[in-house]
């Protein structure tokens, strides 16, 4: 049982001992009408018994209880509610402790081994557009780099400052960092990068600074929203301008590239050597990002699920076959809403920042591919 | 009324089949449209300092200028220019129509949708029915009656019961001083039908002073009706007591329930006359002011609205003793900023023991949306409609 728990449990102990005196053995009875499951109310019993009895008030059920104790375990809006209601002749008298309710638990045992498998890093109560994360040998820990709407946080903790003159209410922001560590971040209109060591420097608020994706396509962000102007012609090599989208996947072999936007009609469409759509996929959500398989030598998008930011979420692969897709094993679930969605660097695995609907906190996590299962 | 209401949609509805459009494959909101809003209340004035005439018209222009103002002071009212919000005044039409701008300079971002519209003194008859004909993207609906909007086919959103509805016995009246009296009554009202028959099972039987989601302590309050011990408390009254019990003259839900408070109350042997008041002398109530003179002081008990002004227990219970204590007369009460659990519910079980304060029903926050109203949240207890956060589905169906 975690720390937290076993100091109100004993808390509670206490006072129940304190209510029930001068009573020696007591009836105890439990009842769970909060959302802890069945094996921690077991726990929290068993360490009440426990605590009970070095309090010298013995549990028993039998007819040498002279005292009658109801413990419900309840919980409010954002704490645990323990209550005991002790019952000692005529007279009855309720103690309580209450503990915040926290979100700890969802960081175990959630790397779940499917065709795409995720790994969750960190959760905080802010939210946050993107992220890094440094492991260091010989140290337990990890550093963090995290991008918000308003600031780049550093490896170090200081926070370089990101001024928009557009603020969206859905903002949109990258985080890439190269083999030799050279940071380079877009938050809407405004891109940072390093300048010198670890000093990071952000264009002014009224700067328009385009952003750039696979096979050095560019596209300006639109001031104020939540998407893409479209890549130019003069990035894609082929009259005519590309439509706006929310994001795009790009596929390059020897022979060209092809690339796939999610657009803001709500289809995502791929384009091969023109302006004009080679096909066009229906259902997927708003976010893609390319990822390779090891076991494969196709082409693979990820993909998020459909619906709004008040429901679950999911991230299924897609093998492209030609101008066709095909999905390629179950979706991977997530407990609300995939806010970003980005490659990584080598092109094996992507970021995820997702909002768990039911702790409310914003969630890292990386996604990748695996095989055979 | 209610009845009256149902039998009125169920004759002139033709068999509209809720036409729930599939949802378009989306996860980022989209820009533009507007939003069709429809309310009861005829807001007179969107100037803050401009005092509202009723409570109706007060929390729909609180609502409203949520929408214009970018932030209130710490006394609660809206500080700044109107505009400074999300939104900006287009057009106006007092106590009418209004239709609301985004404000693309909006400090916190420009919201989703271009425009919202918003048609005043809508009957709630008028609200449902233009819901379900996908004339409007968004009303309140009374919680008694949900149920039949949702099987109307009406997309219907619901809170967490934040709406206390309670008895208060009014201090400094004679036929209430007898707190067997009080006893007797609280003791007959049968909550349990109050919510399946009036709320239409949309709501809570309430035994305390904050629900079992905020405080997690109302289970420890008693909610049954015992008709039983109240007769067995009569012999004990002196006089057969003849109370007037208020309610608000304008709110249907309210006298259905008093009228079946009466009913119990008759039933363990007491006799209550049930009285309509007048809007403006039930104001009194919401504003904690003394008791207008006049007929208002010719009731014993009354009826009362209580909201959550917070989901955080000390918050809400501090609210509700501001309020109720000019009324019921309650004694002085200590809730710190700390205040544990155990503190709240211990004065939450004073005032409830006390008997001048019977807590009835907890009910929802009820809003019908079209469907393709999108990325809507329940606001929490004391928060504003989040219509900038919403977005519209262009390629949902409209009727």
């Amino acid at each position: 049982m975690r720390a937290l728990w076993d100091k109100a449990v004993g808390t509670l102990a206490d006072k129940i001992a304190a209510a029930a005196k001068p009573a020696r053995a007591a009836s105890l009875e439990m009842k769970n009408i909060s959302s802890l499951d069945a094996d921690s109310v077991a726990n929290i019993r068993q360490a009440v018994v426990q605590y009970l009895t070095a309090n010298r008030l013995r549990i028993d059920a039998g007819a040498s209880a002279d005292c009658d104790v109801r413990i419900t375990l309840s919980q409010s809006a954002s704490d645990y509610v323990w209550v005991a209601e002790v019952r000692r002749g005529g007279s009855q008298q309720v103690v309580m402790v209450s503990l915040r309710k926290g979100n700890d638990e969802v960081l175990n045992g959630h790397s779940v081994t499917l065709t795409v498998q995720r790994n969750l890093l960190r959760t905080q109560e802010t939210p946050f557009l993107d992220f890094s994360k440094l492991d260091l040998s010989g140290w337990r820990g990890s550093l963090w780099r995290t991008l918000e709407a308003n600031e780049l946080t550093g490896y170090d903790g200081v926070a370089a400052p990101i001024r928009q003159l557009h603020i969206s209410r859905d903002p949109r922001g990258r985080l890439s960092i190269d083999k030799t560590g050279q940071v380079e971040a877009h938050v809407g209109e405004i891109r940072c990068s390093s300048v010198s060591g670890s000093l990071i420097e952000c264009s002014g608020p009224d700067s328009n600074q385009a952003w750039l994706f696979e096979d050095g396509l560019e596209s300006p962000y639109v001031a104020g929203r939540n998407y893409f102007a479209g890549f130019a012609s003069n990035s894609t090599g082929f009259p005519g301008k590309l439509p706006p989208f929310f994001s795009a996947a790009t596929f390059v072999s020897d022979h060209g590239s092809s690339t796939i936007l999610t657009e803001l009609d709500g289809k995502a469409r791929l384009y091969e050597w023109s302006a004009e759509s080679a096909a066009t996929f229906s259902g997927w959500g708003d976010d893609i990002a390319p990822i390779t398989a090891t076991c494969g030598s196709g082409w693979y998008v990820l993909v998020t699920g459909t619906g709004d930011w008040t429901q679950p979420d999911e991230i299924q692969i897609y093998e492209l076959r030609g101008h066709q897709v095909a999905a390629s094993g179950p979706p991977l679930k997530f407990p609300g809403p995939i806010l970003a969605l980005w490659v990584s660097e080598d092109g094996k695995s992507a970021r995820v920042v997702s909002r768990n609907l039911q702790t409310g906190a914003y969630e890292a996590s990386i996604v990748s591919v695996s095989c055979g299962n | 009324m209610k009845l009256r209401l149902f039998l009125y949609l169920a004759a002139i509805s033709v068999v509209l089949a809720a036409v729930a459009a599939p949802l378009r494959p989306a996860r980022r909101p989209r820009y533009g449209g507007t939003l069709r809003v429809e309310i009861g209340a005829a807001v007179r004035s969107l100037d803050p300092s401009v005092a509202a005439g009723n409570p109706e018209e007060a929390a729909a222009k609180d609502e409203l200028d949520s929408l214009l103002y970018d932030r209130r002071g710490e006394d609660g009212a809206f500080v700044g220019v109107a505009g400074s919000g999300a939104f900006r005044v287009s057009a106006w039409e007092e106590g009418k129509r209004a239709v609301f701008a985004a404000n693309e300079d909006y400090r916190a971002g420009r919201p989703f949708v271009d425009s919202i519209e918003i048609q005043m003194g809508r009957s709630t008859r008028d609200r449902v029915l233009d819901l379900e004909l996908n004339k409007a993207d968004f009303a309140r609906i009374p919680a008694e009656l949900a149920r039949q909007a949702s099987d109307r086919g009406v997309r219907v959103s619901t809170s967490q019961p934040d709406e206390l509805l309670a008895l208060i016995f009014l201090k400094g009246h004679t036929a209430t001083e007898s707190a067997r009296v009080r006893e007797a009554i609280a003791r007959s009202i049968d909550r349990a039908a109050i919510v399946n028959f009036i709320l239409q099972k949309e709501g809570e039987p309430a035994g305390g002073l904050l629900p079992q989601w905020s405080s997690g302590t109302a289970f420890l309050f008693s909610t049954e009706a015992n008709a039983h011990s109240a007769k067995e408390i009569l012999p004990q009254i002196p006089a057969s007591p003849k109370l007037v019990l208020g309610y608000d003259s304008t709110d249907t839900l309210e006298q259905s329930v008093a009228e079946r408070i009466a009913v119990n109350a008759k039933e363990a042997g007491i006799s209550l006359v049930l009285r309509a008041m007048p809007n403006s002398e039930m104001a009194f109530a919401h504003t904690g002011n003394e008791a207008p003179r006049g007929d208002a002081s010719h009731v014993d008990a009354r009826l009362i609205r209580l909201r959550m002004p917070s989901p955080l227990p000390r918050v809400a219970l501090a609210a509700f003793i501001e309020t109720l204590s000019p009324l019921a007369g309650l004694g002085e009460s200590s809730l710190p900023e700390n205040a544990s659990a155990e503190d709240i519910y211990s004065v939450e079980r004073s005032i409830i023991d006390g008997g001048r304060v019977v807590p009835l029903v907890w009910m929802p926050q009820v809003y019908g949306l079209s469907t393709r109203v999108r990325d809507w949240k329940q606001p929490a207890a004391g928060e504003s409609w989040p219509l900038a956060d919403v977005w519209l589905d262009s390629m949902t169906e409209t009727r």
